[in-house]
This record gives structure tokens, C-alpha cells and sequence, in this order.
């Protein structure tokens, strides 16, 4: 029976990279079942703690820690994220959830001993390859050319990893600039981004190849062992956070990631017959 | 003859023909190419650095005193790191 005065709120559960969540807002993710791993809600977050890392516009924000909760600030909103929770203090939630969910989940998996990449990956028929860099290399511009030739999202922006070493999928989206929303399907978030929805993968994956931009290399070419050790811990999303065992986490994880095909290319220099033979481990 | 034994705290692990080192008290990495790999492992053996010079000159064209000099610079460089120390 509802009591009376009381509005029922409505929860969505989601998936996305192994983990459900549950909150009052449409996240836009798969639809989800079962208990929660973290909850998503509104509160207040005073950015207390001691510094932990701070970032340079455009993507100005920086994070501290007070004993297990980081708090993530940017202008238009102040996170708190811990192993199972989300509070977002902002003026327009929905808005700043959909600017920064990707960042807060990377904290979260972070505290849930789960390391992230920077990077887009795509699967195709066995087939998985991503591609990781800084902002601007053309990440999303590689992942899109295979999208278009019938390959399925596996995430964008950020990469997670299950015990299994397999590649997570990642919110069902790319988030694009409108005016590279032409001829696609998907609508406009509160963020003023376009959401491509491509057919995207809903199981983990393990990737077959992987590419790094970087102005550091002249030419795509197959790293070798301590390049591409060196390539995946710079490609890193987060600057450890302190978390226990965190630094030996992202150590196995460069490891494991190591033992596929780790190709350097400049940046902005894919094509998408090059990505399909480098899925396949195919230089020449 | 010096030796350089590598701390037990250290851990590597081979990719390829190459490793990776992680120091976990200084939350550091380090990458070696082949050829620093191939004398950490001999490090690893106990082998003194005259016995390192030895194998490097007999495996590559390398003279005495370069191998040298490219074995003293790893090993300071790991000295610096604390990933090595000269055994006792």
C-alpha cells in the first residue's frame, strides 16, 4: 500500500562495466538486474580531504580523499564516490551526471580494485581491438570507423577489465559533437553531446590487439615488451589514488594486457583497413 | 668482485624478452630493453659483474669496456631505484 503524501520514486537499475547500478535517474545504460554494486543519488559533497590529483582545463577538476570517499570537483558539479556510492551535489544533476559518470565510475572501480584504461574498443566476429591515447588523438575516430563498417561498441572513453582479463562493456554509447551526429542513430544528452547508440557488444570480450596513439611514435609498428608495458600505464585513466594494492593491480593488469599484439601509431593516423588487420595481429 | 642481488621486496615479470620491474614500497615501474633484461637476469643469478662482462663479450661484439661501462650504468640506475643492492 503507498502511504498517502508520499510519491513513489522510481529507480532504474543499470549495467555497465560488470557493475549494477541502481539510481533514481535514467544513466541511459543497459537495463540491469539484481542487487546493487553502487547507488547513484543526489547530496551534498563539501570537497574536503587531501589533495590526490588536479587537472588542467578544458578538463578542469581535480579529486581528494577523505578516508575512503574521493571527491571529484568540476565548475558545474562536486562528486563523491566510494566502492558503492555516488552522491551528486549539483545545481543540474541529470546534466552533470551525463558530463561526468564515465570519470566517477572510473573512481569507483578504482575503490572496487578494478584498474581503467583511456581508450575506445570495438569487437567484431572473436575480433577486439582498442585503441588508447590522450584526449584528441583520435581514439573515438578509429573506434567509429569500424562502427561503420558493422563492428559493435564495446566502450568508449574508458576501458575495464574482469578477472578474466576480458574487456567490459561499457555504457551502450559514444558520445559525439553534434556535428558529427549526422546519418546516426541516438539522441542529445543534457551534456549538449550527441549519443551515438551503435549495436554494441553486452558480454565481456577479450581484446586481440591494441593500439596506442601517441605523438612519440612516427609510424604504426608493434611494440616491444617494455614499450607496450610503458604504452598501457601511461595510457591509465585515473593517477593512482592510493587505494591498497592499487600500484600492483595496474602493474598485473599492464602485464596480462602485454601478452597481445600492442601497436604504436601516431595519433590521427588510423584507417580502417589498418584497424581491421591489426585485430588481426596483421602489420604487413 | 662485485655483485648486485636484487631486493626481496622487488618484483618482475617477463614480457616477451624484455621485463618489468614494480617496486610496491615505492609504488614504482621500470621497463629494461633486451639487453638490461638479460643483466638483471644475470644479476638475478649472482653472478659478479666480471662474470656479466664476460658473457656480454662472448654473446655480442661488444669490447670489455663498453659492456662494462653499460652494465655499471644499469646497476647504478637500479642502485638509485633500490630495486638492487651490492651484496655483501
Amino acid at each position: 500500500m503507498i502511504q498517502s503524501g508520499v510519491a513513489p520514486v522510481k529507480t532504474y537499475v543499470s549495467q555497465v562495466f560488470g557493475l549494477t547500478i541502481e539510481s533514481r535517474f535514467n544513466l541511459g545504460l543497459r537495463p540491469g538486474t539484481g542487487s546493487s554494486d553502487l547507488t547513484l543519488l543526489t547530496g551534498s559533497c563539501p570537497p574536503n580531504g587531501s589533495l590526490v590529483f588536479e587537472a588542467s582545463p578544458p578538463h578542469a577538476t581535480c579529486g581528494r580523499r577523505t578516508g575512503e570517499t574521493i571527491t571529484l570537483t568540476w565548475p558545474s558539479g562536486t562528486f563523491a564516490v566510494t566502492a558503492n556510492q555516488i552522491v551528486v551535489d549539483a545545481a543540474d544533476p541529470v546534466k552533470a551526471i551525463d558530463l561526468f559518470l564515465q570519470p566517477c565510475l572510473a573512481v569507483a572501480l578504482a575503490a572496487r580494485g578494478t584498474e581503467v584504461l583511456h581508450g575506445c574498443a570495438v569487437g567484431d566476429d572473436g575480433r577486439a581491438i582498442a585503441v588508447l591515447g590522450d584526449s584528441g588523438v583520435g581514439k573515438t575516430t578509429a573506434g567509429l570507423m569500424l562502427l561503420d563498417r558493422g563492428w559493435q561498441l564495446i566502450s568508449d572513453d574508458l576501458l575495464a577489465f574482469d578477472q578474466a582479463g576480458r574487456c567490459n562493456p561499457g555504457p551502450p554509447y559514444v558520445r559525439l559533437s553534434p556535428d558529427r551526429a549526422t546519418n546516426r542513430s541516438g539522441t542529445f544528452d543534457a551534456g549538449g553531446k550527441f549519443r551515438y547508440l551503435p549495436p554494441s557488444l553486452s558480454h565481456p570480450i577479450p581484446l586481440t590487439a591494441i593500439v596506442v596513439l601517441a605523438d612519440r611514435y612516427r609510424q604504426c609498428r608493434l611494440l616491444s615488451g617494455a614499450e607496450a608495458f610503458d604504452a598501457l600505464l601511461s595510457s591509465c585513466y585515473l593517477p593512482l589514488l592510493g587505494y591498497p594494492d592499487q600500484a600492483r593491480r595496474r602493474f598485473d593488469l599492464g602485464v596480462d594486457l602485454c601478452q597481445i599484439p600492442i601497436y604504436g601509431s601516431p595519433p590521427r593516423s588510423l584507417t580502417a583497413d589498418l584497424l581491421d588487420r591489426l585485430a588481426d595481429g596483421d602489420l604487413s | 668482485m662485485t655483485r648486485y642481488t636484487i631486493l626481496p621486496h622487488v618484483q618482475f615479470r617477463a614480457v616477451h624478452d624484455e621485463l618489468v620491474i614494480f617496486d610496491p614500497r615505492a609504488e614504482a615501474y621500470l621497463a629494461l630493453n633486451a639487453s638490461a633484461s638479460q643483466i638483471w637476469h644475470m644479476f638475478a643469478q649472482n653472478l659478479s659483474v666480471e662474470d656479466v662482462v664476460d658473457d656480454l663479450t662472448t654473446r655480442y661484439e661488444l669490447s670489455r669496456e663498453r659492456a662494462y661501462a653499460d652494465v655499471l650504468q644499469l646497476a647504478n640506475e637500479l642502485l638509485e631505484r633500490h630495486l638492487v643492492a651490492v651484496a655483501d
